[in-house]
């Protein structure tokens, strides 16, 4: 099956999706992709399905070209992004899904992973055997010796073994070496399996970290750049780089082995911090893994150990298969996160703390969407409203019974109703968003009980918390006051709070959700009705980064509002996950996601991640303007580079502050208020 | 949100125009008053001038450059009041004082002429269709020449006809050629675009059906051309009026502190 958008000189004109092994491109009418247009020949191309994959024949007197190269001797292999070009006509290749022997698929979550094990060396059967603790005596407390005894149990040994075979790998960690680091981002777990680990629970210093966060310059070194700043494009000072010589085509263990971070004055630490032991079979990593929030402690190695990084999927394929290990897991979620993440939402600020533990005890953790949104959401976006919303899941379905309150602990939800035919967006929720308060008021107040009047669906990934009914009607309704006046007016605050809704043209509501635009702390808006595409915006941009702009004033739009192509320093930012030198990190103080230039090494991992195409990777070059290349090769090297929201600057984002008419800003989707002002003005 | 804004600020410019008027009354009398006048017209024009080097020094934090803006606007209006009364509502008849009224007053309309045009084009121009970047309009040109030509010359071989292709040449290749019709542009006229359609809209039944798909085509790159022409008119020319408006500027800062020399040294020092 392949799928195509067809676009006329940059618009979109339609999309298709074709299951046969031949489709006819031409001027004819019976063509499977048809168009009137003089200059397509009647019979201008096929594309054909053989045994490799699709591939395009052009037989037209005037040309086709795939990826801006004319196809040669007629014949060219097409993949996925892909765009043949028959002009003014372009086709983009969406997704091409070959057909599979089922009989040799396996049951894994993706292909991908089945063809790509985690570790550059292969697993062999007895490091499987060692991880699983297989011949040895069985240990209640060790989670992986669990999961081995359920899948034994329940005939999934052969299973598991295969997760562990495919989805982790093991590592060596010298004594005192990071393995965690506060703050970064993660999709791997880990599970210890030799030795011992600790963890500082109170935050360490960035220096401790060896973490670099972007100093602002001084006022004269901010004003020096009026001279000092480069002629030459994407320049770069070689004297102040670390790793200009790193081969890019090292393996991810080369790299990660060349970026090893050990802690240092080990002693004061432990003298100055609260830590907290880690032992043999202990797992950790697993709440940031799962919910792709940031680490939130530094994890380093005791002694010399062995620690086994699971990938996201073999946490979740294990949980499924195994409901002890599942538990384990989630019981560890309560203590660590849960009761923070309830005292942290206004509900329940306010309750006693053993309220609080009985509401941790009996909630429920479930979980929606796509973990890795980001790899469709570029074809999603090409997709028709309607069936964009199809590929949603429910979370809870307009109409249904109120059995409890959901709070959403990962991701973004959609809070929509039927209207005729279609799905009205009410609002979106991000992390600490409450959905089902407002009917719960109400059947709490009312003997005439309702349904839930709108419905919750997970936008990319989404974890919600699930609360049942009685506990917030006996433990935040009934306790939330004494005097019964001002419960009311407790629960008609909580209420107001509840139906809070983005109250903005409808258009621009479905515009942000269905682009994922809510995902921005720092989305960059432009009033068209006010820019005079002066430039002044990219000007400052680029006088702040070396004559470098670092976002460009073009994007999508909707009515008269541009959202440009910079950086939104995601509330989710994918962009850094799997960063393999951690160059790509969140500022904790102020929290923009900025590259550390000298600790990247150009593997566009975060380019691909991002979404919305605001990372761009550039060909750097030394300060005479020479090209450099990577040690050995002849490909030249390259940097990511985005918007760092002028976090070396003095004053902030240089956009904003050079905007003469106030049409550009910066603003923070969950800051709702700012938001709608910003659209209403 | 501009309108609260708008209300406060020409509150503060009716405020500071009764105080300068109250103190023209008031010291009018003094001889030295008009060469004092000219010292504050003359720090007023370095204020106005100001915000051209506070738009190069954006690494600085010198405040956001709206706010700049709106200080510049109010104070380039109020600077017109302290003209006024300076040249005593009378127009030099010196030749230097003569150029320096000259070159205030352009200084003065092209910035009331950018202002105008600067709160007018973008909303037409987002009105008008897809955003298009200035600097890429040469290349979105190029392309739609070339689309053009390839779609007449293969119309010959298609049709075995040449009817296209001279229609082409006659009437449509300045067109395509260059950037057309800025001035109407400006004014939202259609009419040179109304007559190219027209004009081949009369060609069409000389045509088979074959070559009337060729016309058809032509026509919408004849409006995409459009498009692209008036987006280089309008985006053009919220670029150009700045070359008018700062040279001049400066030019009448040097002029204004030559004025002030002059008259210090003929009047012996006042």
């Amino acid at each position: 099956m392949i799928s195509f958008v067809i676009k006329k000189r940059g618009r979109v004109l339609d999309q298709k999706e074709f299951s046969q092994d031949e489709i006819l491109i031409g001027r004819k009418p019976s063509s499977d992709i048809h168009f009137n247009y003089p200059l397509v020949s009647r019979e201008h191309a096929n594309i054909v399905l053989d045994s490799v994959g699709y591939k395009l024949v052009d037989s037209s007197s005037q040309g086709t070209l795939v990826n801006d190269e004319v196809v040669q001797e007629s014949v060219k292999r097409i993949n996925e992004g892909d765009i043949i070009e028959i002009k003014p006509f372009s086709i983009e290749v969406l997704s091409i899904k070959l057909k599979v022997d089922t009989s040799s698929a396996a049951s894994s979550e993706s292909a991908e992973d089945e063809e790509s094990p985690f570790s550059d060396e292969a697993m062999e059967d007895a490091d499987v055997d060692t991880i699983l603790g297989a011949g040895q005596k069985s240990d209640p407390n060790n989670l992986m010796h669990i999961a081995l005894d359920e899948a034994k149990r329940n005939n999934k040994e052969a299973k598991l073994r295969e997760i562990i075979q495919n989805d982790t790998r093991l590592i060596k960690y010298q004594k005192n070496e990071i393995i965690i680091r506060e703050g970064d981002y993660g999709t791997t777990a880990f599970y210890l399996l030799k030795g011992s680990a600790r963890v500082v629970i109170e935050k360490l210093s960035d220096e401790a970290l060896k973490r670099k966060s972007p100093e602002p310059k001084s006022f004269m070194a901010a004003f020096n750049q009026l001279w000092s700043n480069s002629k030459e494009a994407e320049a770069r000072d070689l004297s102040k780089s670390l790793h200009y010589d790193k081969d890019m085509s090292s393996t991810q263990d080369e790299v990660q082995e060349h970026h090893k971070v050990f802690l240092q004055d080990v002693p004061g630490i432990l003298q100055n911090f609260q830590t907290h032991l880690l032992v043999q079979g202990e797992v950790f990593g697993e709440v940031s893994a799962l919910s792709r929030s940031p680490r939130g402690a530094t994890i380093y190695a005791e002694e010399d150990c062995f620690v086994v990084e699971m990938r996201w999927q073999a946490l979740r394929e294990i949980r499924r298969i195994t409901p002890t290990f599942k538990e384990k897991i989630d019981e560890n979620y309560r203590e660590r996160c849960l009761k923070t993440h309830l005292l942290l939402t206004d509900l329940f600020k306010d309750l006693p703390s053993e309220s609080i533990d009985e509401i941790v005890a009996k909630s429920e953790f479930f979980s929606y969407g796509n973990f890795e949104w980001h790899n469709d959401f570029k074809k999603i976006t090409k997709e028709s409203s309607e069936d964009r919303i199809k590929k949603e899941d429910i979370i809870v379905e307009e109409g249904n019974y109120v059995n409890g309150l959901f709070l959403i602990r990962a991701g973004f939800a959609r809070v929509s109703r039927i209207e005729n035919h279609g799905h009205f967006t009410h609002k979106y929720l991000g992390k600490g968003g409450v959905f089902g308060l407002d009917e719960l008021i109400h059947n709490f107040n009312s003997e005439h009980r309702t349904s839930h009047k709108t419905s919750l669906r997970s936008i990319g990934y989404t974890e919600v918390i699930y609360i049942p009914s009685h506990l917030i009607f006996d433990l935040v309704f009934k306790k939330g006051a004494n005097d019964p006046k001002d419960k009311q007016t407790k629960i008609e605050a909580m209420k107001n709070d509840s139906i809070q809704r983005l109250d903005v043209d409808q258009g621009m509501v479905e515009f942000l959700v269905e682009n994922r635009i809510m995902n921005g702390t720092q989305t960059m808006f432009i009033d068209l009705d006010r820019c005079t595409r002066c430039d002044d915006c990219v000007t400052a941009c680029s006088k702040g980064h070396n004559n470098n702009p670092r976002f460009i004033r073009h994007g999508k739009q909707y009515d008269h509002f541009m959202i440009a192509n910079a950086c939104m320093h995601c509330n989710d930012p994918v962009c850094m996950i799997g960063c393999p030198t951690g160059a790509i990190n969140r500022n904790h103080i102020k929290g923009e996601v900025v590259i550390a230039d000298d600790v990247c090494i150009g593997c566009s991992t975060c380019a691909n991640s991002c979404p919305y195409e605001n990372i761009r990777m550039v060909n750097i070059k030394d300060e005479k303007g020479n090209a450099l290349y990577s040690t050995g090769t002849t490909k030249p090297m390259q940097k990511a580079t985005k918007c760092d929201l002028c976090a070396e600057q003095l004053g902030g984002p240089a956009c904003e502050r050079a905007c003469p008419h106030d049409a550009l800003v910066r603003i923070d989707m969950s800051d709702v208020n700012k938001l709608k002002k910003f659209l209403n003005r | 949100m501009f309108r609260q804004r708008r209300i406060k600020n020409i509150i503060g410019l009716l405020i500071a125009t009764v105080l300068f008027f109250i103190g023209v009354s008031n010291w009018s009398v003094y001889p030295k008053f008009n060469f004092y006048l000219g010292v504050c017209f003359l720090g007023a024009i370095l204020i106005l001038l100001s915000y051209n080097w506070r738009k190069k020094l954006t690494f600085i934090p010198l405040g956001k450059s709206s706010m700049w803006l709106q200080f510049h606007l109010y104070v380039g209006i109020l600077s017109f009041f302290i003209f006024l009364v300076h040249i005593d509502y009378s127009i030099p008849n010196g030749i230097f004082e003569f150029s320096l009224f000259i070159i205030y007053l352009i200084v003065f309309l092209s910035g009331v002429f950018g202002l105008i045009v600067s709160r007018s084009f973008p909303k037409r121009i987002t009105a008008h269709g897809d955003e298009l970047m200035f600097e890429r309009l040469p290349i979105y040109l190029s392309d739609i020449r070339k689309e053009a030509q390839n779609l007449v010359e293969f119309s010959v071989e298609d049709t075995k006809s040449s009817k296209i292709l001279e229609m082409y040449y006659k009437d449509l290749d300045p067109f395509f050629s260059g950037f057309a019709n800025q001035r109407t542009h400006l004014f939202e006229g259609k009419r040179p675009i109304n007559r190219l359609i027209r004009l081949m809209d009369s060609q069409s039944r000389y045509l088979n059906e074959k070559e009337k798909v060729y016309l058809s085509e032509l026509k919408n790159l004849c409006i995409d051309k459009d498009h692209v022409d008036y987006n280089f008119a309008l985006q053009g020319l919220l670029k150009k009026w700045f070359f008018i408006h700062i040279p001049f500027s400066y030019l009448l800062f040097l002029f204004g502190v030559v004025h002030g020399i002059l008259v210090y040294s003929f009047q012996g020092g006042l």
